[in-house]
């Protein structure tokens, strides 16, 4: 009935059929190397907590896959198949702009008050024409400069594994989209990246580079 | 011709030196570790204190044991940082004046590349996701384009210090984490404590505070117990993560807190889940020592004049470009 399609550190993502439509199943298996005690506990909450996100995400514009149903005893949340490649694989030559509607998207999320918690290009899927945001696993309400700032440090560091050229096209390209999305006030947000970078262990080289 | 290196490591605690062979053959190592007190940590001062008496011995034994003359040697690799400024120069003044004396080319090491050069050569890891745990880094690492890439790291303290500073305030002498293991073997309670993963980084000093406080009123073997499954948990569940997004087929764990069991038995299940090969350190080359310097050296061949042998208090992992 149903299909194993991706092994998370987070949850299993299954597809398979809800009411005849083809549905991802999200399932949040438990980890028996966590105290089950714990280990109950954030499945629990962080299947609410998604939930209640990407309900909260798309009142707000923001294109996620669409909720069908959720099961807490199970920490199941079952939703739309969203078929396509991840922005981490594909290229964004040409006009498409990709990295500028994902940036436009965070800002969007962050102008709602919702941190997404894990922007990955891994999480964001071309679905024909549109971009989709996934996986609101880690997401959390906020409206602080702190942890907007945290989600765009996190969008930076997976850019820049790449080439340093392409990184700093990419991110240009993304941080427009984010001022597009979030508004008029993005820049202490953007701004607090640096010193959020600076915090981190030893990036206060001894050589001042 | 099998090359020959000198390493030193003087980071923190330990000073070391070994001689290995480019074949990848530990000739010898020898170490002297400096401990402080009961209940305080590594005083900087002290600990070079340490480094400079015991450093005329230790390189003495380490060539002795290796059965080998300074001449012998091609190369001299010391730990250039990150670490413990006063302890890192006793390192670096040693392979400086070897280095001019003898005229041996230099060969300055990131001292978290050595941690994990050896531990790929010891496991026979190609090409890992790396789990870096010590009291200087708590890095989740992997190379991509030549260098090791952060795929997840402490935004604040590290798990040694975690384990340290707890240890410490419990009243035992650094490295306190075995003690921590075995209160926290005879623990039974789970308390909740704060579990901080934001994205794929962690934060461990809610934990210490908590835990802190929480001697007031829990038996101390419940707050080691509830400490240990909460650290080690954010840990196994952001090396899960990495494991998953990199879609890598190893997990090399490095470092000294690789040594504790707790922690071992839980990553095995989290490599079981993604299907990859667990691959740690021996217990004896995981803590810092002088051979992870040598392999190290050996790996990068990047000398550079003795004027220009510094040391570096602060050096990012992913400033260093490996070969």
């Amino acid at each position: 009935m149903t299909r194993l399609i991706k092994r998370g550190a987070e949850a299993d993502i299954l597809l398979g059929k809800w009411r005849d439509i083809q549905a991802i199943f999200k399932v949040r298996k438990s980890r028996k190397y966590m105290h089950p005690e714990l280990d109950d506990l954030l499945r629990s909450q962080r299947t609410l907590r998604e939930a209640e996100l990407i309900k909260e995400a798309k009142d707000n514009g923001v294109r996620c896959p669409r909720l069908y149903f959720v099961n807490l005893e199970d920490s199941t949340i079952i939703m739309e198949y969203v078929k396509g490649p991840r922005l981490k694989d594909v290229s964004d030559e040409g006009n498409t702009n990709l990295f500028g509607i994902m940036g436009n998207m965070l800002g969007k999320l962050h102008r709602s008050g919702i941190i997404h918690g894990d922007p990955t290009t891994s999480n964001f899927i071309l679905y024909g024409d549109e971009l989709v945001v996934l996986d609101f696993g880690l997401s959390f309400r906020s409206n602080t400069i702190e942890d907007r700032a945290v989600d765009l440090h996190l969008v930076k560091e997976v850019l820049s594994g790449d080439d340093p050229l392409e990184f700093r096209r990419k991110y240009a390209k993304f941080l427009e989209g984010y001022k597009v999305g979030f508004g008029t006030a993005s820049d202490e947000t953007i701004g607090r990246v640096k010193q959020i970078e600076k915090r981190g262990r030893y990036a206060r080289s001894s050589w001042g580079e | 011709m099998a090359t020959l290196a000198l390493g030193i490591e003087s980071t923190a605690h330990t000073f070391g030196a070994s001689v290995m062979s480019s074949s990848g053959k530990i000739l010898s190592d020898v170490r002297e570790v400096y401990r402080g007190p009961e209940g305080s940590g590594i005083h900087p001062r002290e600990a070079s204190r340490h480094h400079s008496e015991v450093a005329p011995g230790v390189l003495g034994r380490s060539l002795r044991e290796a059965k080998v003359k300074v001449s012998d040697l091609g190369l001299v690799a010391y730990s250039a940082g990150p670490g413990l400024g006063p302890c890192l120069r006793v390192g670096a003044v040693v392979a400086r004046s070897i280095s001019e004396y003898y005229s041996k080319p230099i060969v300055p090491v990131h001292h978290a590349i050595g941690h994990i050069e050896l531990g790929c050569l010891l496991t026979g890891a190609r090409d890992p996701v790396c789990l870096l745990i010590s009291g200087g880094h708590t890095a989740i690492l992997a190379e991509k384009s030549g260098r090791w890439r952060f795929f997840g790291e402490t935004l604040d303290i590290t798990i040694g210090q975690l384990l340290d500073q707890f240890g410490r305030f419990l009243g035992f002498g650094s490295p306190c984490g075995p003690r921590i293991e075995e209160l926290a073997n005879r623990g039974k309670k789970y308390i909740r404590m704060p579990y901080t993963v934001k994205g794929n980084d962690l934060s461990f000093s809610g934990i210490l505070t908590f835990s802190k406080n929480l001697t007031k009123s829990e038996r101390v073997e419940d707050v080691a117990y509830s400490l240990q499954e909460t650290a080690f948990a954010m840990l196994c569940e952001a090396t899960e993560r990495a494991l998953a997004f990199t879609e890598k087929k190893e997990l090399l764990v490095t470092g000294g807190v690789a040594a504790n069991g707790r922690l071992g038995a839980m990553l095995d299940e989290v490599c079981t889940r993604q299907g990859v090969e667990l691959k740690v350190t021996p217990q004896r080359y995981a803590g810092d020592c002088g051979t992870q310097i040598a392999w190290a050296g050996l790996v990068a061949k990047k000398s550079v004049t003795p004027e220009n042998a510094f040391v570096r208090q602060s050096w990012r992992l992913d400033q260093v470009e490996i070969a």
